[in-house]
């Protein structure tokens, strides 16, 4: 255990003193809240540009309404104390020209910047019996931004919905309050209290049903992959500056690895917890005191350590076969695919935490650290014999996990030359 | 009372048997050499001596004990390829390898701080490994191997790179350890090292043990048949005589290995030339080896014939 012990603390010293963890520690929070913030600047302030846009109207009804509305959203926005960008419009008449003519020649100022783009609003968008089908076309050669054809269907579909009104000799006035949409709330479920009043239902909170979830699900694959890899890394260099060997005369391999394992361990709850106090922060900040649950941090460092166990011995036992850099790094993308699966099933758990996709998958040793942990955050809550029976399962695959990879660095370690193919590795383990 | 005993050891690895059926004792307080040519088996029965390999067959027993994990923190290893931690400092690296041997960091100051004093190397204990030279580093590869005070040391071409005073500081050191009772398993190339500071000496060849005695038990083995001679007429002259089994040329002296009578030999070598010197000599451990390996590396090299 001494031996184990040492490793482990040496391990430790040269993990934090790493450039992976003070770049983890200290940049990956500022570049996340750099990030964070730039997107808001640029929401808020950075979409100045004066976008024109050209509108074919046959009904000679729309563009007065589209310049008033755009300069009221110019002032608004959303109406969440934020502006909104700046479009402006302008009429292109006919004047007995062909359609196609003039929408080439719009399609050429679009494409010298003379135009944003152009919209077509044809005279049928009025017909009551011929609705189906009709279409307003926007026309850009910028299509990734959304905003300008988000923008145009709510602010025209509204005075559509006037201009019929009036058609149908009703009071356009009437239009915005009868066709008003009524929004649906999600709320959670009624219980009881101990006095015996009814609690009321607590209105879902966005961010518990997808920030956190996902952010704790990040924050254990970043501690897995910020030691882990750095681990096999540090293996390959011990085995060419040939370490191995004087470590190999002071401990048994398996201490060797055990120790190197509690060593990645430690340093990723040091890490997480660096990060969760961060959020936890963060969320107290903004009174978000339900993110707060210290259940699921417990079931976090939990899952933590099963996932350092088991992706820490496999890379372990990769540096430990192979001769160089290049060996190790070619080794490790198998490896590296078992750790992004979870990350591209977890937008099916966010989405659907019960479904059977979601419950096969999160009971597939190598991903439940992850999935399980976003049902876990997830209302409702997994059954709890769904939670023990896949911890047992990772429990399990873990330790095998770490006897394979003890017989891997017992017969890799002092060896040199071409790195061992799957059958010798297997016939390694069974060694 | 043996530091080690080997019982019968066979360690193959595929179709290669790397050591075969071998029996050796290492008595304690002594200084054992272990030689024989690269590839022969010496750093396999070595790594077996440390666990590190476990045998295909037989025993080996350190320090009276077969279970190995106890008896680790009582046998220091310094393999021939050395490994140092770059990043960390002389006096980290140096208590980091005593750690692992279960000493403490205050048990392993004092020897930390006497045997850096010792090798001249004070200056550099809170330097990096990396700002080193081979020499130094060489030096702190052994410091890390004496520091827990082994009962038992394994020292794997401890001088090979070495300068000579650098090479002198380290071989008096290993005496001293010895005078102190510390056993000491020698591995190297160097024979006239072997032969100067070795109680006994094994050497290995293709796996299988082929001397193991004192050096005088060996010599005796080899009989008396060398002489060192010196003529006017040189080499050449020597080499033309049918009692001569083969000529060492070393410059103004030959060393001669015999067929016959080194007295028959002399009385015929008067008569065709003036003889200034000539001395009856045992075979180095150098001629031994040599006389060892050579006809065996002939016979592999010896082309193929095709029938």
């Amino acid at each position: 255990m001494d031996r184990v012990l040492t490793v482990a603390k040496s391990e430790i010293l040269t993990l934090v003193k790493t450039k992976f963890f003070i770049v983890g520690v200290l940049l990956v929070p500022v570049m996340v809240g750099l990030s964070v913030g730039f997107q808001m600047l640029a929401m808020n302030r950075l979409d100045q540009e004066n976008r024109t846009v050209a509108v074919i109207d046959r009904t000679g009804l729309f563009l007065t309404p589209l310049v008033k509305s755009a300069a009221k959203y110019e002032k608004e926005g959303n109406g969440d104390g934020r502006p909104g960008p700046k479009f402006t419009f302008e009429a292109v008449p006919l004047d007995g020209r062909p359609l196609d003519a003039v929408k080439l020649e719009l399609s050429a100022k679009v494409k010298s910047k003379a135009l944003f783009g152009y919209v077509e609003i044809p005279e049928a968008v009025l017909d009551r019996d011929a609705v189906e089908g009709v279409t307003i076309d926007y026309y850009t050669e910028t299509p990734s931004y959304d905003a300008l054809p988000r923008w145009l269907r709510s602010a025209l579909n509204a005075e559509i919905v006037k201009q019929r009104f009036a058609r149908a000799s009703l009071d356009p006035a009437l239009a915005a309050p009868l066709t008003r949409n009524t929004a649906v709330q999600t709320l959670g479920l009624l219980a009881r209290n101990s006095d015996g009043t009814i609690a009321p239902a607590k209105k879902v909170n966005q961010v518990q049903t997808f920030v956190l979830p996902f952010g704790l699900m990040y924050v254990l694959f970043l501690a897995v992959m910020m030691n882990a890899p750095h681990m096999m890394t540090a293996v390959v260099e011990e085995k060419m500056s040939r370490i191995s060997e004087v470590l190999l005369a002071s401990a048994t391999p398996f201490q060797i690895l055990a120790g190197k394992l509690a060593g990645i361990a430690a340093v990723s709850i040091a890490l997480s917890l660096v990060y969760l106090a961060g959020g936890a922060y963060v969320s107290v900040s903004f009174g978000q005191w339900d993110l707060i649950q210290p259940a699921l941090v417990g079931w976090f460092l939990v899952f933590l350590v099963c996932a350092v166990l088991m992706f820490g011995s496999v890379f372990l036992a990769i540096g430990a076969a192979s001769s160089d850099l290049k060996d190790a790094q070619s080794m490790m993308q198998p490896a590296m695919f078992f750790l992004l699966i979870p990350i591209f099933l977890s937008a099916v758990v966010l989405r659907s935490p019960a479904s059977t996709v979601s419950v096969v998958a999160s009971m597939i040793p190598t991903a439940t650290p992850f999935l399980m942990l976003i049902r876990l955050a997830l209302t409702p809550p997994p059954p709890m014999w769904q939670v023990l029976l896949s911890l047992a399962l990772t429990i399990g695959t873990s330790a095998a996990f770490i006897w394979a990879a003890g017989k891997i660095f017992r017969i890799g370690l002092l060896m040199q030359g071409k790195p061992p193919n799957l059958p010798e590795l297997m016939k390694w383990i069974r060694a | 009372m043996s530091a080690v005993e080997i019982r019968s050891v066979t360690k193959q690895f595929a179709s290669v048997v790397a050591v075969n059926d071998l029996t050796l004792a290492v008595p304690n307080g002594s200084i054992y050499g272990f030689i024989g040519p690269n590839g022969s088996g010496k750093t396999t029965t070595i790594r077996m001596i440390m666990n590190i390999l476990v045998p295909d067959r037989g025993d080996i027993l350190v320090l009276s004990r077969s279970s190995q994990s106890p008896v680790r923190d009582e046998v220091g290893y310094l393999p021939e390829e050395r490994g140092l931690y770059k990043q960390m400092t002389v006096r980290q690296v140096l208590r980091y390898y005593g750690q692992l041997k279960g000493k403490s960091a205050r048990e392993l100051d004092p020897p930390i701080k006497k045997w850096l004093d010792r090798l001249q190397l004070s200056e550099w204990a809170d330097k990096k490994v990396l700002t080193l030279s081979k020499g130094m580093s060489q030096k702190v590869q052994f410091i890390s191997t004496i520091i827990s005070q082994p009962k038992l040391l394994i020292l794997d071409e401890p001088f090979s790179g070495l300068d000579p005073v650098n090479a002198d500081t380290l071989r008096d050191a290993v005496l001293d350890l010895r005078r102190s009772g510390t056993t000491i398993v020698f591995s190297t190339h160097d024979m006239s090292a072997a032969e100067r500071m070795c109680d006994r000496i094994f050497m290995i060849f293709k796996g299988n043990k082929v001397l193991d005695g004192t050096l005088d038990e060996i010599q005796s083995r080899y009989g008396q048949d060398t002489v060192r001679v010196r003529t006017s007429a040189g080499a050449s002259l020597l080499a033309r005589q049918p009692e001569v089994e083969s000529v060492n040329d070393l410059g103004n002296v030959q060393d001669v290995r015999l067929k016959g009578d080194p007295q028959a030999f002399l009385a015929k070598l008067v008569q065709q030339t003036a003889v200034y010197h000539f001395e009856l000599k045992k075979p180095s451990l150098h001629d031994i080896f040599v006389r060892i390996v050579k006809p065996a590396e002939s016979e592999m090299a010896r082309p193929v014939e095709v029938a």
